[in-house]
């Protein structure tokens, strides 16, 4: 899977979406009614990726989220038992898994297959796992491949969710996408390979082998300081990206951290290790032209 | 006072479309006869539009509106709708 395109936005988490919708109307003229914050960060995201470029009608697009509409599944919630009314449809509809995939499909006038993936934190290692699967099989041959969450509401939370010792961590609206193709012409980087492992040791011994010699390496949320000190010592690396850090944490932040491993680093290997809650190891593979 | 001639209520009515519709437009982009539905109307409101409207209304003035085909000539235009909220 080659790349060709990227796009990291992340910003404060916001309430009013009319910044959302302004900031939108600079990559695309297609007028977007009813929708709401979650479809337009996703909206943003593909915007800002594949904005002046030509692609194929047939591209397909998979959108990774943790929590989908959260702002959305609120509002209906509060509608159902605090005011018992009705929810009103377009919250209702808009909580509906697939919803903003359809519209990116739809404003980017897509005949392709559209998909929402949800894997409990490795979302967006998933959706590219699918996506390499598709374009090996032939079924594919450009997607768009993003990860888009709102920031979570409550910090008490994501502290119990996540590792505490990021409680000082800047929660953000997150929209990060790749523009994939099977061509390596014109490609700016390849994701090379995605493992998931139950031993650390059978990780760190794939990550080894799987990058070049000094790669960028980067840590998701589920990676304590323990555990990455013992990734820091056992595999050796050229340099850190500390996205999380630097950027701040929506639940899909994996996504941001190869996007801006593609804007920032040329001539480069990224080795992204990530856990779920089961404790497994996902460890992404990729490269930098 | 009917409410095809409460301006105050018909203003009142087309923002409150203007903003569960999602429409980039202003209240003064309505004409009070202009039809709210269909190919004809210059802001083509659909179905899944008359039940966000509906449930708005609900909420905003206490009228339940359970008929579809009520619901389709009361929201014919903005002084149809006026006049069901407010009769006489």
């Amino acid at each position: 899977m080659y790349v060709h395109a990227v796009s990291s936005f992340a910003c404060a988490p916001v309430d009013d979406i009319e910044g959302l919708k302004a900031d939108l109307k600079n990559y695309t003229d297609f007028f977007f009614r009813r929708v709401n914050k979650f479809i337009l960060l996703s909206l943003l995201g593909v915007h800002r990726c594949i904005h002046k470029r030509k692609f194929d009608r047939s591209i397909a697009v998979f959108l990774a989220t943790e929590n989908g509409n959260l702002g959305d599944t609120e509002n209906v919630l509060h509608q159902m038992y605090r005011q018992n009314s009705f929810p009103k449809p377009f919250n209702f509809i808009n909580t509906m898994s697939n919803t903003a995939s359809f519209y990116v499909a739809q404003s980017l006038k897509s005949l392709g297959r559209s998909i929402t993936v949800s894997s409990k934190n490795v979302s967006f290692e998933r959706s590219l796992e699918l996506a390499m699967v598709d374009f090996e099989m032939g079924h594919i041959r450009e997607a768009l491949v993003g990860g888009v969450d709102e920031a979570v509401i409550s910090r008490e939370y994501f502290v119990k969710k996540y590792d505490p010792s990021y409680h000082d961590v800047r929660l953000v609206e997150g929209s990060s996408w790749l523009y994939l193709t099977a061509e390596k012409t014109g490609a700016i980087g390849e994701i090379t390979d995605i493992q998931t492992f139950t031993a650390r040791e059978e990780a760190i011994q794939w990550a080894r082998t799987a990058g070049c010699a000094g790669p960028v390496i980067a840590f998701g949320i589920l990676m304590g300081p323990e555990e990455k000190e013992i990734w820091r010592r056992e595999c050796p690396s050229d340099a850190e990206l500390d996205y999380i850090g630097t950027i701040g944490f929506f639940d899909t932040a994996a996504s941001i951290a190869v996007s801006t491993f593609f804007e920032s680093y040329k001539h480069a290997c990224l080795i992204h290790v990530n856990r779920n809650i089961q404790g497994q190891y996902v460890v992404l593979a990729g490269k930098s032209y | 006072m009917k409410g095809s001639s409460d301006k105050t209520l018909k203003k009142e009515l087309k923002e409150l479309i203007i903003e569960e519709c999602d429409l980039d437009i202003t209240a003064d982009d309505i004409n009070d006869d202009d039809a709210l539905f269909g190919s004809d109307s210059p802001i083509g409101l659909d179905s899944v539009d008359a039940l966000q409207i509906s449930i708005a209304v609900q909420n905003k003035f206490g009228v339940v509106i359970t008929d579809s085909k009520v619901l389709r000539r009361v929201m014919k235009s903005i002084n149809t709708f006026a006049d069901y909220l407010r009769p006489e």
